[in-house]
């Protein structure tokens, strides 16, 4: 009698945790943008007005709306790798460097002669990209299982080292001829179509969205998947029951660079035509707070990274109408983050022995 | 020699507390941000009053406050560490980005504070040849240097720094000790959060003049590295920090020479240095054991 009763009890509170859990992480948002609004208004800026043309800018025009879904897609594959590797409990914060490999190798794939045969050059560009992120991926995982060195300060600093490789690069062996320390413009036939005629909208979100299902599948219905998802959730279980750790390491961080550098390769192929040094915003950074907030679940992640992307294309919307600096989306994407983290005391999240939301 | 010394600097800043943090069991991986969040507190303070000492304020106070929201996240609410300390990183880079814009506006010349002079300390400092070279610092150099046998004391000799480490390695015995564990760890997190702003204004107030955005430039992150070469003990921590501080100042000097090789792979170098030298220790680290593992009271 008494054990059915807690039961009902237990079942009780489990459905009120639901219903608040489903509902925090909007509450969470909406002080996220309350503290974005007090710094506008601090700034002389009206927050509705602010706010009003963020959001006109993100989804009012079918321009708009092309243009949150061209950064959709940087954002969703790097999203994407970052998710796969703290799934398997991997700290790569290295996807803004991998990302600039794989733009780098789409850019050297495009102005080379395989680039200019028609869709195999556009084919190929991608491919070397992903290439080139995974294998810059592989240097921390590497270093991790050969020598048991934390990936995490590796990651970052991997980081600086990229991005002065490829300054290095712009301003001599593959720079273009002309003031500007560009590459050379890749061939048409590398580009990706635009598959929305007069807007910037090109094939590439195509891409990040069967990038998308090629996750879900490796995690869900594949036996690597199932390792990637063992090692991090119980290492010493998952060694114990014979899977090859390292192996899962290795993988994984090969596919996370990839899928990086595969979204270096879009920007390149879709959006820049070239290389430049400031092709990402920092893409690979808040790609981190795109994979936590989207639970490393290749769906949430893809939602997280589309309304991400409106906050970007918004906000570069408010720096021209009303000068409102572009540093506002990224502070506003760490705010969420945070009030997320701390909206969890509310909702008591089934707690993990070792805490927190992973 | 003179310059390497001063480039370590704010690494051994940041490293320092980072090792009071560690030891107590938080790994705080929002350094880089809190330094950012210094440097433009320093920054800030100094170019509106005109007063250093303003400026060091507001470097503190920034970075105070970011570590209370860490310890909130990671202690009170048993955050994973890494993802609290990786928010509050974007945080302070988002964030000081953006409040420098707001405040300064698009500029054509950077505004710029006076850097913080050396002082000679009297009579030694014109002894030949070494007196320049030893005594005639920025007093951060000094405070650097003083802080590390400082800390020392204060984590093996102090009965507070006995609960730090006590906290760090064993939660669990600590508590039944009778420490509050949840405050220890606060107490560790908020001095590492201050030194990290301290490290932060370094930049501003006294090697450039200038707040830049991502003006630490990863160097939080190193300090990271600094302090698992130096197997979170204060003298050893020092130790990478000159490492990496001299290694900074031969690559600048290699520039200025003028070589062969691309500036760019000098620049390399700081960032290279730190993982060659966490490959080389080879599994051979002993962290607190307790480390980035949050605590609850009475749960096995």
């Amino acid at each position: 009698m008494r054990g059915s009763n807690s039961l009902k009890m237990k079942v009780e509170l489990q459905k009120k945790r639901l219903k608040l859990l489903s509902f925090a992480p909007y509450m969470s948002a909406g002080f996220a943008f309350l503290i974005g609004a007090i710094i506008l208004s601090f700034s002389g800026v009206d927050p509705v007005v602010a706010y009003g043309v963020m959001l006109k800018g993100a989804f009012g025009s079918i321009r708009g709306i092309a243009d949150t879904l061209v950064k959709t897609t940087p954002l969703l594959l790097t999203g994407l790798g970052v998710a796969l590797a703290f799934k398997c409990r991997i700290w790569n914060i290295g996807a803004e460097g991998q990302l600039y490999m794989g733009a780098l190798g789409a850019a050297l794939a495009g102005i080379s002669v395989i680039g200019a045969v028609p869709i195999v050059g556009v084919t190929f560009a991608l491919i070397i990209g992903f290439i080139f992120g995974a294998s810059i991926g592989l240097v921390p995982a590497v270093l991790k299982v050969k020598l048991g060195v934390n990936e995490i300060i590796v990651t970052v600093l991997l980081n600086f080292i990229v991005l002065l490789f490829i300054t290095y690069l712009l301003h001599g062996p593959i720079k273009a001829p002309g003031f500007n320390p560009y590459s050379p413009e890749i061939f048409p036939q590398s580009q990706l179509p635009i598959i929305l005629p007069h807007t910037r909208l090109h094939a590439g979100i195509i891409i990040a969205a069967l990038a998308t299902i090629a996750t879900y599948l490796l995690l869900s219905k594949t036996k690597i998947g199932f390792e990637i998802k063992s090692v991090g959730a119980n290492l010493k279980a998952a060694r114990y029951a014979g899977m090859n750790v390292s192996k899962s390491i290795l993988v994984v961080m090969g596919i996370s660079g990839g899928l990086a550098g595969l979204a270096g390769a879009v920007l390149v192929t879709g959006v820049q035509r070239y290389l430049i040094e400031g092709i990402s915003p920092g893409y690979g950074f808040i790609a981190v707070i795109v994979a936590l907030l989207g639970r490393q679940h290749p769906i949430g992640v893809s939602i997280v990274a589309f309304f991400f992307a409106a906050l970007i294309s918004g906000s570069e919307v408010m720096y021209r109408t009303l000068g409102i600096p572009s540093s506002f989306a990224p502070t506003l994407q760490a705010l969420v983050l945070i009030f997320v983290l701390i909206g969890e005391l509310f909702t008591r999240l089934p707690v993990t022995k070792r805490g927190g939301v992973i | 020699m003179v310059s390497g010394i001063r480039l370590s600097t704010p690494v051994v800043f940041a490293a320092l507390g980072e090792t009071i943090a560690e030891r107590a069991g938080v790994l705080n991986l929002g350094l880089e941000g809190m330094m950012l969040m210094g440097a433009f507190g320093g920054f800030i303070g100094t170019y509106f009053t005109g007063n250093v000492f303003v400026g060091l304020l507001l470097a503190i106070f920034g970075p105070a406050l970011m570590a209370v929201l860490m310890a909130f996240m990671s202690v009170t609410l048993r955050t994973n560490q890494l993802v609290a300390g990786l928010a509050i990183w974007l945080l302070g880079v988002g964030l000081t980005a953006l409040l420098f814009r707001l405040t300064f506006g698009v500029v054509t010349i950077a505004p710029k504070i006076n850097e913080v002079p050396g002082i000679d300390i009297p009579f030694l400092s014109h002894i030949p040849i070494i007196g320049s070279a030893i005594f005639r610092y920025d007093p951060f150099v000094y405070l650097a240097f003083l802080l590390v046998p400082l800390i020392h004391i204060f984590l093996f000799k102090t009965s507070l720094g006995l609960k730090i480490r006590t906290v760090g390695e064993n939660p669990r015995q600590a508590d039944a000790l009778g420490v509050n564990v949840y405050k220890i760890r606060y107490l560790a997190v908020i001095i590492g959060g201050v030194l990290a702003g301290l490290a932060g204004s370094y930049f501003a107030l006294v090697t450039t003049g200038y707040f830049l955005e991502n003006i630490t430039a990863g160097q939080g992150w190193i300090a990271l590295a600094v302090v698992i070469f130096g197997r979170w003990k204060p003298f050893y921590v020092l130790l990478g920090g000159l490492t990496f501080g001299f290694v900074d100042a031969f690559q600048l000097g290699l520039q200025a020479v003028g070589t062969a090789v691309p500036s760019q792979f000098l620049l390399m170098l700081p960032y290279l240095i730190p993982i060659a030298i966490l490959a080389g220790m080879y599994k051979k680290t002993a962290a607190p054991a307790a480390l980035a593992i949050p605590y609850k009271r009475g749960e096995r």
